[in-house]
């Protein structure tokens, strides 16, 4: 079932104005009045167009026997680049330059044969940060195998609010909202659960469901259960349905209305993405999703 | 014969093995670029068979070997990658039956032409998919350890299970944790 999303946002507390997202002009006019009565300002980059990415493989080493060839391949904002397939003795390939959302995580397809090592490097412009494999890096050893690596470019300094459970003001930008997970034992950040544009969806609204919620924990810290391939409607199979971060507990409950208590989940229930404190004792709804 | 006349038939001698062979583009990045996002689309539109169609057009590997099932398998693992980057995740779920089947079924079929050491990668590929995309630890643990019994010095397949191992030690610690 199709389904859109009612956000209830305030940026100091959860809960509290409701904005009705179905339509461009809607989230517009949300985002205006979010914006005016935030006193938390959105720290979301100008990511309209995505941020331009240099991607390449180098210092490739051949097993020296068998088929052995090597390309790479990631799908952005403007659709497939690949680079041409090389093969022994060549140990760079061609680069790949891609435009990417921010904020949102990206697979790289590594189509390898007769590899035994080899260094992916993908580098952001000034003022962005490379993540590769969910840690901040611009070089990754690539494993045997390995045929998918994830990247995700963010903003130098703190992505999101530092406190659990303030959420940035709706924008337009391809970041269109987020909410914090407050901080890890370290005192750096838990990251963001977030609706990120990525151009796929015929429009904007489809993006406001359980399938565009995009959350990569930062540390093993942070726990994300996901929905398994042979989960019952209305859950999506690989969607998130929980995580536990040392601040927060968030829940994506699509079972309809329920009080539940036990296994330290004690919250009255309803449709809707729910965020709570400590390991989720009490939560509150903060995202309806609607079926339309 | 003058010098002219040889001249021009050096020149379309010369010329011959350019026009003469027949067009290809495989292994170039624009050929696989294009072959994928035909891929995409038709995975979107739910035609998953056009989609491997697409998929497949520029595979490398001969066919009717296991090399050959795991190049397809992989393609299919990097289609659900993108499906689910771009929030399709019921095609991405079928893409990912699609290969964890063709890992199967290639792994019975190569039993006997196929050393063990190769047939590993299949083990290898399917624990990557069961772990990463399916959320189904259980069935990543099973998939690396025949892996190791193929390959016993398989690398993808130790580090699979020591994450695995270390996903579950930390989800304990976690759940046991808390202020509540």
């Amino acid at each position: 079932m199709k389904r859109r999303s009612r956000i209830m946002y305030s940026p100091t507390r959860l809960s509290g104005a409701r904005f009705h997202c179905g339509s461009h002009l809607h989230l517009l006019l949300a985002g205006v009045l979010a914006f005016l009565c935030s006193s938390v300002r959105a720290q979301v980059a100008d990511d309209s167009t995505g941020v331009s990415v240099a991607i390449i493989a180098y210092q490739v080493g051949w097993t020296g026997t068998g088929t052995q060839n090597l390309s790479l391949s990631v799908t952005g904002l403007q659709g497939t680049q690949s680079t041409d397939l090389i093969q022994s003795p060549t140990t760079t390939t061609p680069q790949i330059m891609t435009r990417l959302a921010v904020g949102k995580t990206y697979p790289v397809t590594v189509n390898a044969n007769g590899v035994k090592a080899a260094t992916l490097q993908a580098v952001p412009p000034p003022g962005y940060v490379m993540e590769i494999e969910h840690i901040a890096r611009e070089g990754y050893a690539l494993k045997a195998s390995q045929s998918v690596v994830n990247i995700r470019v963010r903003p130098r300094g703190r992505p999101v609010p530092e406190r659990a459970g303030v959420a940035t003001a709706l924008a337009t930008e391809r970041t269109l909202w987020q909410v914090s997970l407050g901080t890890l034992s370290n005192g750096e950040s838990a990251g963001a659960i977030a609706f990120i544009d990525v151009g796929a969806g015929s429009n904007i609204s489809s993006i406001f469901s359980p399938n565009g919620l995009v959350y990569d924990p930062p540390s093993s810290e942070v726990q994300v259960t996901y929905n398994p391939s042979t989960v019952a409607s209305p859950y999506v199979p690989g969607t998130i349905r929980q995580i536990l971060a040392p601040q927060v507990c968030v829940d994506v409950y699509m079972g309809g209305a329920e009080v539940r208590s036990g296994d330290r989940l004690q919250t009255i229930r309803g449709d809707g993405l729910h965020i709570g404190s400590g390991y989720g004792v009490y939560s509150e709804r903060i995202v309806v999703f609607e079926g339309v | 014969m003058s010098l002219r006349t040889f001249t021009v038939l050096v020149f379309v001698a010369a010329m011959m093995p350019v026009v003469g062979a027949a067009p290809s583009n495989k292994g170039t990045g624009a050929a696989h670029a294009a072959n994928f996002d035909a891929a995409l689309a038709q995975a979107h539109a739910g035609n998953l068979s056009a989609a491997e169609a697409a998929l497949f057009r520029d595979n490398v590997q001969r066919q009717n070997t296991l090399a050959y099932d795991v190049e397809c398998a992989t393609k299919l693992v990097q289609l659900a990658a993108v499906l689910q980057q771009t929030y399709d995740y019921q095609n991405a779920n079928t893409a990912l039956q699609l290969a964890i089947s063709t890992l199967d079924a290639t792994s019975a079929a190569h039993q006997s032409d196929t050393p063990a050491i190769d047939r590993a990668q299949a083990d290898e590929l399917r624990g990557f998919v069961c772990d990463r995309y399916l959320h189904d630890p259980d069935s990543a643990t099973a998939a690396f350890q025949r892996a190791q019994q193929l390959n016993p010095n398989s690398a993808a397949a130790s580090d699979g299970l020591a994450k695995i191992n270390s996903d579950k030690a930390t989800k304990n610690r976690a759940i046991g944790g808390g202020n509540g």
